[in-house]
């Protein structure tokens, strides 16, 4: 049986920098290898010792349970000391994280905008510069406001045959009798 | 900075596709220049991780910024990791002209 998947977890920051290392007159860094730091790790990391945040709303931040955090958080603290007794390098890579921006709403151009460069904030609208801008909740979801998903693509006729009303289903569009595929991609 | 519209035709005054990853058009706006090219999607009719292979190219032409009416479920995560901007316009009557002119004026 093949083991369960695990839960991506959400990482709101890449780190500055891909490699940790020792200054290089101090120590041989030739044939040393690498600690491998996974970016959910630096980020439990982050959360707790350099935001001070509890386990719990950490383990919030990450979509994730408290015991998993706690395991997470215990194999980067083990990671980051084995590289420090040791005298190894660390370096940052992959892990199961995903990263996820925050929306944020122009009402002067009427635009949505997410914005990755966290933890900077916007200071104004990529696309016209304005400065109302408005951060929107987190549950916000894009696709949820207006059914366009159902629209021919060529046309934008709504209506169209085929089988199923899902997604990834076949279509033909009455207006201009082209075949689309109705998909989230 | 490199922007890329979606667009349902090769004008400025088609309308924005209502599937980024599926649209008919992409345009490719440099803020520096002011220059617009109009690509055709080459992703169009795939079968399968159009989302994925529209991403691959944006990331390929070193675009900072993509502007759609709709995107996929799973592109937004890709964008966030390479740290690309995404727009959406709601408005189903906005054309590709009227993008560029709110950028031209955020310019100036």
């Amino acid at each position: 049986m093949s083991p369960r998947l695990k839960i991506p977890r959400k990482v709101e920051t890449l780190p500055p920098v891909r490699v940790f290392a020792p200054a290089p007159s101090l120590a041989q860094t030739e044939g040393v290898k690498p600690v491998l730091v996974f970016f959910e790790e630096l980020e439990a990391f982050r959360l707790c010792d350099y935001d001070g945040l509890t386990q719990q709303q950490a383990s919030e931040r990450m979509g994730v349970s408290r015991p998993t955090f706690t395991r997470i958080y215990s194999s980067s603290l083990r990671k980051i000391a084995t590289a420090i007794v040791e005298g190894r390098p660390f370096e940052f890579m992959g892990g199961s994280g995903y990263f996820n921006s925050d929306w944020h709403h122009c009402s002067e151009c009427g635009g949505f905008f997410s914005f990755p460069l966290k933890p900077q904030e916007p200071t104004a609208c990529p696309v016209c510069g304005s400065v109302h801008i408005s951060r929107l909740e987190d549950t916000f979801n894009p696709d949820e406001e207006g059914d366009y998903i159902n629209s021919c693509p060529y046309c934008g006729c709504p209506s169209g045959e085929g089988k199923g009303r899902k997604a990834h289903s076949r279509r033909k569009c009455k207006n201009c009798g082209r075949i689309y595929i109705t998909t989230s991609d | 900075m490199k922007i890329a519209i979606a667009s349902t035709g090769n004008e400025t005054k088609s309308r924005l596709s209502p599937v980024f990853s599926r649209c008919n058009t992409f345009v490719f706006f440099d803020s520096e220049t002011h220059a617009l090219e109009f690509f055709p999607n080459p992703f169009k009719n795939a079968g399968n991780e159009a989302g994925n292979l529209a991403m691959q190219l944006m990331v390929s032409r070193g675009v900072d910024m993509v502007v759609g009416m709709r995107f996929g479920q799973k592109i937004k995560q890709g964008f966030d990791s390479r740290k690309i901007c995404m727009v959406i316009y709601k408005d189903p009557q906005m054309e590709v002209g009227d993008v560029v002119r709110l950028l031209n004026k955020r310019k100036v």
